[in-house]
């Protein structure tokens, strides 16, 4: 606009345009030659637009201010915003979620009859605790301590002592269950898988006492799902010992 | 309590119960020494045999549970319900012993992943050589021609 409105100008209005219509970032002494008389202030501004005037129409960022005429979409005459986004959204949305609603209607429910039927579980799930025996009979435990020192909750109490036969055992393997937290590090850290956590989730107890196992009480769960837990054991180990 | 806590003075007289209290060693519950004479025989009652397969107990700190159940603790416990699971010296005497070709018996107790580290045993001297894990014997074969 300034461009066009300079020749009919006086030298007086030009002057004065000058200072509000032409671009802040020309350098003063070519403003001094060319219009003004006296000189700009703009000592503190940062030079960051163009350094100099080209012969090209100007562009400002605002496209009401450009000259430059640009094509932009005339949505005045369409249908408006809201008819668009109601027919996009509204209508197919309502239509597939009702299909998949029909959907579901068809197929078998996915509801287990939980204490009589039970979902699958992992063969790493880490329920009730349990120590395991040999095939001959011999407890695997050779009180190494390595689970008891490991324990994060230090809920597994250790004591050991030769046995008549002259084999090292364990004469106290107790694991408070109110204190353990089912890290697992107990059975990565046995060296001879003995003290593994079955798949067994269900063993609430109507005192506290009940939960404070003993070995005995382990050793029976071990014999109980021996069976579960090599099967268990089999399935991952290519997981834990790659050799 | 709170009444307590609301006066100066009650509470300066608390002062030095509340430290010798806190400052005062407890005695942890202990369960009775092992009593050798209590050891219970083929003969006893089914629940107060050390296991099924060994009755007496088979370690030199090892309770007799005649002595260890004759407590409050297990005044309403019904002895038949808990877990008694088989003597593990019970079951490896049973074993037999392995008779093995040459001076060196090697065991890795089963069946790859399944078994303990593997270990070789020197059955140099006479008689059966146990593994230290597994509990099974192993013996030189000595062929007489």
């Amino acid at each position: 606009m300034s461009r066009m409105l300079t020749p009919i100008l006086n030298q007086t209005s030009r002057s004065i345009l000058s200072h509000r219509l032409l671009p802040r970032s020309i350098p003063p002494s070519s403003l001094k030659a060319n219009f003004s008389s006296t000189s700009f202030r703009l000592l503190a501004t940062p030079q960051t637009g163009p350094q100099t005037v080209s012969s090209q129409p100007t562009r400002t960022p605002n496209p009401m201010e450009s000259s430059v005429k640009q094509e932009w979409p005339d949505y005045s005459k369409g249908p408006s915003a809201l008819d668009k986004a109601a027919q996009l959204f509204f209508f197919t949305e309502i239509l597939r979620g009702m299909w998949i609603v029909l959907e579901q209607f068809f197929r078998p429910p996915y509801t287990i009859m939980y204490p009589f039927e039970k979902g699958p579980l992992s063969p790493r799930f880490r329920g009730e605790h349990a120590l395991r025996r040999y095939p001959n009979g011999e407890e695997r435990c050779i009180a190494c301590k390595l689970c008891e020192a490991i324990c994060p909750a230090q809920a597994i109490t250790i004591e050991s002592e030769a046995r008549e036969d002259g084999s090292r055992r364990t004469t106290r393997y107790d694991i408070d269950m109110t204190k353990c937290i089912y890290c697992g590090f107990c059975q990565e850290a046995c060296p001879v898988d003995a003290i593994v956590e079955t798949q067994n989730a269900e063993y609430s107890t109507e005192t506290r006492e009940e939960l404070l196992y003993n070995k005995e009480k382990l050793l029976s769960n071990g014999d109980r799902a021996e069976a579960e837990i090599a099967a268990n054991l089999q399935a991952d180990h290519v997981s834990f010992c790659p050799a | 309590m709170s009444a307590n806590m609301s006066t100066p003075i009650s509470l300066f007289r608390r002062a030095p119960v509340l430290i010798k209290r806190s400052l005062a060693t407890t005695s942890l519950p202990t369960p009775p020494a092992p009593i050798p004479a209590l050891q219970p025989d083929e003969k006893s009652p089914k629940n107060l045999q050390q296991s099924p397969n060994v009755p007496t107990t088979w370690s030199t700190n090892q309770n007799p549970k005649p002595n260890a159940y004759n407590n409050a603790r297990f005044e309403q416990t019904n002895l038949d319900l808990q877990p008694n699971p088989p003597s593990a010296m019970g079951m490896v005497a049973q074993d037999p012993v392995r008779l093995v070709e040459g001076r060196r018996a090697v065991c890795d107790g089963g069946v790859g992943p399944l078994g303990h580290p593997k270990i070789y045993i020197n059955l140099d001297k006479p008689g059966p050589k146990v593994c230290g894990y597994c509990g099974i014997r192993f013996e030189q074969a000595h062929h007489h021609h």
